[in-house]
C-alpha cells in the first residue's frame, strides 16, 4: 500500500500561487489614473489600470522588469495587460454569444459580473516618486506582495536610491528595481517554505441562503449546533488544527488564518475550493445540508448553506 | 646627584607618556576598526559593504581584508566576496545600499561539509576583483587592504541551487 501511496505523493505538486504586478493606488491617484464608480449613490474610486499601461511607459518597462526578474527564478508572473486584454475580449465574446436554437444569451449572475476583475493570489503593489533636490533626482520605490485573500503583506522592499544629477528616470526606476528584487524574493522564498511547511493559509466563509428553510448556526442536529459541528470539523481537517473562527453569529462564520494541507490523502494538490468541498460532502452525507460553494481564488472560497 | 635624579626623574615620566601614548594609540586603533570585522569560517578577517549597483545579475562589494603582509592575492578577496553575499549581506549607508543575505549564517552550518569544500576550491568564476580597486592602509601593526569584488549573483545562485544546497523559489511547487 504504501509502495502504491509513495509514488503519486513524489509527484504531487502543489498549484503555485499566481503572482501579477499592479501599481499601488497611491501611484494611481497620483498620476490621475483613477476611475470614479458610482454605487447605490456611493462613489468610490478605483485605479484605472488599462488607462495606467496606455499611458506610462515607465510602469510598462517596470512591470516588464519585474516579471522578467521573476521568471528567471522559474516563477513567471500573470500579466496586468494581457489579463485585461483577456477580461476584455471576453466580454466582448460573451455579448456576441447566442444560442443556435433559442437565440438565448450566456446567463450571467451579478456574483459572476464582479469577479470579472483581473486578478492573482499575490498581488505585487509596486510604486515608485521622484524626488527632486536642485538639480538632483533620485527614485524612491516601493515593492510589496500582498496576498489577496488573506490581505497580509508576504514580502516588502523599498529604498530610496542614490541622487543622480544626469541619470535619466528609466535607469533610475531599472537601478531601482535590481537593487530592491533579491530582499523582496528572499521573503516571497520564506513565505512560500512557510506554505509547503505549515499547509496553505486560508480564509474560509459560510452564510445561510435566507430561503425561509429556518436554517441557522444554531440549528441542533444530533444535540450539536451547527456551529459546533463545523468547528469540529475544522479542527479534525486542518493542520495541526490551526484556524481562527474571527466570526460567528446565527447567520455566518468567518474563518481565518485556516491552515490547509498542500495535499490530499491521494496525493493530489488542493486549495481553498477543494477544502470547503470536502465540508460540502460532509454535511450533505452527515446531515443531508444542501450547500453551494463559491471560489474567489485559490485562498478564498464561500459555502453556502440551504440550497445550490 | 640631584641633576641624576632630576635626570631620572625625567626618563621616568618620559616613560610613563609613551606607555600612555601606546595605549591610547591602541585603543584608537580599536575604535577605528569596523563593528562587522570579525573572523569568518573560511580563516579569514574581513569586512563587507555596498560599492553601487552592479550590471543585472552581479552585485559590486568592497571588501576589506585585514593581514599581517601588505599584499594578498586576488584569490582571498574573491572567497570573502562569495562567504559575505551568502552569509552575511552587506550595506552602504552613503550608497543607500542594503542587501539580505543570499541564504543566512544558519545555512552555512547546516551544510558545513559542503562549504568547506566549496571555499576551498577554485570560485573565479564567481566573483572577480576590479582592477585598479585596490587600496592599502596601516592600521597598528596590520594592514587593511580593499578591494571592489564583482560578484556573478545569479550564476552563483544557481550553481548552488543545482547542487541542492540552496532552495529554488519554486521549491514545494
Amino acid at each position: 500500500m504504501l509502495l502504491l501511496v509513495c509514488p503519486m505523493l513524489a509527484h504531487a505538486q502543489a498549484k503555485r500561487p499566481t503572482l501579477m504586478v499592479v501599481p499601488t493606488n497611491s501611484w494611481c491617484a497620483e498620476h490621475g489614473f483613477l476611475l470614479k464608480n458610482t454605487q447605490q449613490g456611493a462613489t468610490t474610486q478605483i485605479p484605472d489600470y488599462e488607462s495606467a499601461l496606455n499611458n506610462s511607459i515607465e510602469l510598462v518597462s517596470v512591470i516588464t522588469k519585474i516579471g522578467e526578474l521573476m521568471s528567471d527564478r522559474g516563477f513567471p508572473l500573470k500579466d496586468l495587460s494581457q489579463t485585461i486584454k483577456t477580461l476584455r475580449q471576453d466580454e466582448a465574446e460573451d455579448e456576441m454569444l447566442t444560442s443556435r436554437s433559442s437565440g438565448a444569451i450566456l446567463a450571467e449572475t451579478s456574483i459572476d459580473r464582479l469577479l470579472k476583475r483581473a486578478k492573482a493570489d499575490i498581488l505585487l503593489e509596486m510604486a515608485w516618486k521622484v524626488n527632486k533636490t536642485g538639480p538632483r533626482n533620485s527614485v524612491t520605490y516601493l515593492l510589496r506582495g500582498i496576498d489577496a485573500y488573506t490581505n497580509k503583506q508576504v514580502a516588502a522592499s523599498q529604498g530610496t536610491g542614490q541622487p543622480s544629477i544626469s541619470t535619466e528616470l528609466p535607469v533610475l526606476l531599472q537601478e531601482a528595481v535590481l537593487d530592491n528584487m533579491d530582499n523582496f524574493i528572499i521573503q516571497l522564498q520564506n513565505h512560500f517554505e512557510d506554505l509547503v511547511a505549515n499547509g496553505r493559509e486560508v480564509s474560509i466563509g459560510i452564510r445561510i441562503f435566507d430561503n425561509g428553510s429556518d436554517l441557522s448556526f444554531e440549528s441542533e442536529f444530533n444535540d450539536k449546533e451547527l456551529t459546533d459541528i463545523i468547528e469540529e470539523w475544522m479542527t479534525q481537517n486542518t493542520v495541526a488544527h490551526r484556524f481562527n473562527l474571527t466570526d460567528a453569529t446565527e447567520t455566518m462564520m468567518n474563518f481565518e488564518q485556516v491552515r490547509i494541507p498542500l495535499y490530499k490523502e491521494n496525493g493530489k494538490a488542493t486549495d481553498a475550493r477543494n477544502f470547503v468541498n470536502e465540508l460540502r460532502k460532509y454535511l450533505k452525507t452527515s446531515f443531508d445540508i444542501t450547500s453551494k460553494i463559491v471560489t474567489k481564488g485559490l485562498g478564498r472560497a464561500d459555502l453556502i448553506l440551504g440550497e445550490k | 646627584m640631584i641633576r641624576q635624579s632630576s635626570c631620572y626623574n625625567n626618563y621616568n615620566k618620559l616613560e610613563i607618556m609613551v606607555r600612555y601614548m601606546k595605549l591610547y594609540g591602541l585603543s584608537l586603533i580599536l575604535l577605528m576598526l569596523p563593528l562587522e570585522l570579525f573572523s569568518s569560517g573560511i580563516g579569514e578577517e574581513y569586512s563587507i559593504e555596498g560599492a553601487g549597483t552592479g550590471v543585472e545579475g552581479t552585485y559590486l562589494v568592497k571588501v576589506t581584508l585585514i593581514s599581517k603582509k601588505a599584499s594578498v592575492a586576488d584569490e582571498a578577496f574573491v572567497r570573502c566576496a562569495v562567504h559575505g553575499v551568502l552569509f552575511r549581506g552587506f550595506e552602504n549607508q552613503l550608497l543607500r545600499q542594503h542587501q539580505r543575505a543570499m541564504v543566512g549564517s544558519e545555512q552555512e552550518e547546516e551544510h558545513a561539509d559542503f562549504y568547506e569544500i566549496f571555499f576551498r576550491n577554485d570560485l573565479s568564476s564567481y566573483a572577480k576583483v576590479v582592477e585598479d580597486s585596490r587600496q592599502v592602509r596601516m592600521t597598528g601593526k596590520k594592514y587593511r587592504i580593499s578591494s571592489i569584488v564583482q560578484v556573478f549573483k545569479d550564476k552563483l545562485r544557481r550553481d548552488l541551487e543545482e547542487k541542492g544546497v540552496i532552495k529554488k523559489l519554486t521549491n514545494g511547487f
